[in-house]
This record gives structure tokens, C-alpha cells and sequence, in this order.
């Protein structure tokens, strides 16, 4: 069978739109499986249904016609297809990548400057006339400060106070913070490896 | 979104309505979490708030503390500080804001609602720098375009 297969050669020009449309049916295959793999949940589909908007047959013909229409693109045009395809793909990784980041309201620009951990401790005693608070670094927030410090276990590691004026741009969404902010980063090559924030709305 | 229940405020002896969350930070840098018990109250708490004065200088203080640890279990000020009646919020630096008088606004989201008027404070460090009030006014809403929305989001669809 496979020396058959292997000696045939096309004959007619069905046999050449045959041979054309193979990697626009291997593209549509990939792309039937991706819409497979996103299709709606039992629970969405279920919310659907109670909110009364389930899908009617009107609807399915609809979207049928356009996975035909669709389909029919990708076979026909594949070789577009063949160019946006790898900046899809590239774009999905950058946005997989861009979701793996750490969100902190530090960022380079807000560093002040490099400090000692004891400096940092010494200047941040808690004066309370009530004695309300315990006679520990950063007070009730002492917990935070330990579980921060513990954490710069590595011999780049740099600690850097931080301070983001009200108004300052802050995290991946680039939200205005509301006030001001201060606080310390820990700073590896230049990079906000970690944040403690000492004071905040 | 649901409106959230607020944080109260006891301020020259009345007790007022608090549309901040000074614990937010604490909560965040101590790694602890509460369980919502209803919509009206994603953050689980609710927190009981008060100004006091000493020689002259006034600071934020935490009295009183209702937390929901489970749906049924409700922890309070001494569970989550023990040891202490109050706690400074000396981690607060920003405003608080306290709705007064009438509602002009129903909004169903967070601490959307507009009131007549705002008393409005400033704190550094959980120590009072500066208050204020603000005169609100019912906003002006632009009519929807219903046609501009999506389907699904326009009316009677």
C-alpha cells in the first residue's frame, strides 16, 4: 500500500486541489480542536440556560454556517493562514508570559536607596501613647518584615527602600495608587524580586 | 458587584459609616485571609474604627473587629490581635472617607454609592494631618445608547 501511495502522482487538477488543501485541512484540524478545547463548560452552559438564553436551533445552523465558511477559508487560504499563524502563537506566549509575572507596586523608578536591614528596623519603631503596639521592627507588621527578610537568602540580593508618590502608576495593570506608598524591595540585578510595604491607604 | 457593607468609624462620639479599608495592608503583609460570608461582604470583616486624641496629636485606632474565619466561626478583635483592646494603624497612610447625610446615589458596586456629603481625613502613618468636607452632587449620567451595547447587555434581549 505504501509503495502505491508512494509511485502516485496526480493526474487531473482535483488530484493538484487535493494535494493543495492538505495542510489548510492539517491547519483547520488544529484550529477545530483549539475551539473543541474552549468550548463552554457544563457550568456556563448551565447559567446560560437559567439566564434564558440557551442557544436555538437558529443559532446552532448559524454558527455551523460559519465553521463551514471558516473551514472552507483555511482550506482555500491556508498559506495566509501559514503567516499569522506563528505570530498568534508567538502572541499567546508573550501573553502567558506577561500573566507569570509578579505583580508589585514597586518598580525601578520608585527605588530611593540601597539600606542596611538594621538601619531599616532601627528607623521603624512605633510610637504609640496607648502602647498598642508591640516593641518590634514595623510593629504589627513585624510578621510581614520577618517572612520578607527570610526570603533574601541570596548573595545578590539587595535591599532598597521604595517610595510611590499618590498618583504613581503601580503592578501590571498600571493602576494610580490612591496614596502615597512606601516601603522595601528586595532588588536582585536591578530586578523587584520582592516588596514589603510599611505604609499605604 | 454588590454594595459592600462598610467599616465604621467612631469620631467625637458618634459612631459613622467608613467607605475605607485601613486594614487592608495588615491583612495583606500578615498573609491572613477571611472568608466572605454573603456579597455584601467580599473582604469578610468588618471593622469598628476610632480617632483619639492624646496631647493634641489624634490616630486611628482599631477597637473592634468581627471576622469571619469560617461562615460559623466569627473572630474578633483579641482573636486576631491577641493581647490587645485596640491596635494603632500606624501601617494607614491615606484617606479615609465617611458618607453623611442623604444617599443621592444608589450604585451596586463596592463603595460606589453617592452621598450628600463626604467628611473627608487625611492620616500619615495612622496619625490624623488633615480633614475636610466635600459637597457632593447627584452625578449627571449620559442616556445609554442602546444600541451602541453588546446584545447581551441590552434590555428586554
Amino acid at each position: 500500500m505504501m509503495d502505491s501511495l508512494l509511485a502516485w502522482r496526480p493526474s487531473s487538477w482535483v488530484d493538484y486541489l487535493l494535494i493543495y488543501i492538505l495542510p489548510g485541512a492539517m491547519m483547520a484540524t488544529y484550529f477545530l480542536l483549539n475551539a473543541w478545547q474552549e468550548r463552554q463548560s457544563d457550568f456556563v452552559r448551565g447559567v446560560t440556560k437559567l439566564l434564558g438564553k440557551e442557544t436555538s436551533l437558529v443559532d446552532r445552523l448559524k454558527e455551523f454556517g460559519v465553521y463551514c465558511f471558516a473551514i472552507s477559508c483555511v482550506l482555500l487560504g491556508w498559506p495566509g493562514f501559514l503567516i499569522w499563524l506563528p505570530f498568534s502563537i508567538a502572541q499567546d506566549k508573550r501573553n502567558k508570559a506577561w500573566q507569570a509575572l509578579s505583580d508589585f507596586d514597586c518598580a525601578p523608578e520608585y527605588l530611593v536607596a540601597k539600606v542596611n536591614p538594621v538601619d531599616a528596623e532601627i528607623a521603624s519603631y512605633v510610637i504609640d501613647p496607648f502602647s498598642t503596639v508591640p516593641a518590634l521592627p514595623f510593629g504589627h507588621l513585624n510578621k510581614g518584615w520577618v517572612n520578607f527578610l527570610a526570603d533574601m537568602a541570596d548573595d545578590a540580593d539587595e535591599l532598597w527602600s521604595f517610595y510611590i508618590p499618590k498618583g504613581g502608576k503601580t503592578g501590571k495593570y498600571q493602576f494610580e495608587t490612591a496614596s502615597e506608598t512606601r516601603g522595601y524591595a528586595r532588588v536582585r540585578d536591578g530586578k523587584i524580586m520582592a516588596e514589603f510595604i510599611t505604609e499605604r491607604d | 458587584m454588590t454594595a459592600q457593607v462598610s467599616e465604621r468609624l467612631i469620631y467625637g462620639g458618634n459612631e459613622i459609616p467608613l467607605f475605607t479599608n485601613p486594614l487592608s495592608l495588615y491583612l495583606k503583609n500578615s498573609g491572613t485571609r477571611f472568608v466572605s460570608p454573603h456579597t455584601a461582604n467580599w473582604r469578610g470583616y468588618v471593622g469598628t474604627w476610632e480617632i483619639l486624641e492624646h496631647k493634641g496629636i489624634e490616630r486611628l485606632y482599631l477597637v473592634g473587629l468581627s471576622a469571619h474565619k469560617s461562615y460559623e466561626e466569627i473572630l474578633s478583635l483579641s482573636d486576631v490581635f491577641p493581647g490587645h483592646d485596640k491596635v494603632f494603624a500606624h501601617w494607614f497612610t491615606g484617606e479615609l472617607r465617611c458618607p453623611q447625610g442623604a444617599q443621592l446615589k444608589y450604585r451596586h458596586m463596592g463603595y460606589g454609592s453617592v452621598y450628600e456629603y463626604d467628611l473627608l481625613m487625611d492620616f500619615k502613618q495612622g496619625v490624623l494631618v488633615n480633614k475636610h468636607a466635600r459637597h457632593n452632587e447627584l452625578p449627571k449620567e449620559e442616556p445609554v445608547d442602546q444600541s451602541k451595547l453588546p446584545a447581551f447587555l441590552r434590555k428586554g434581549s
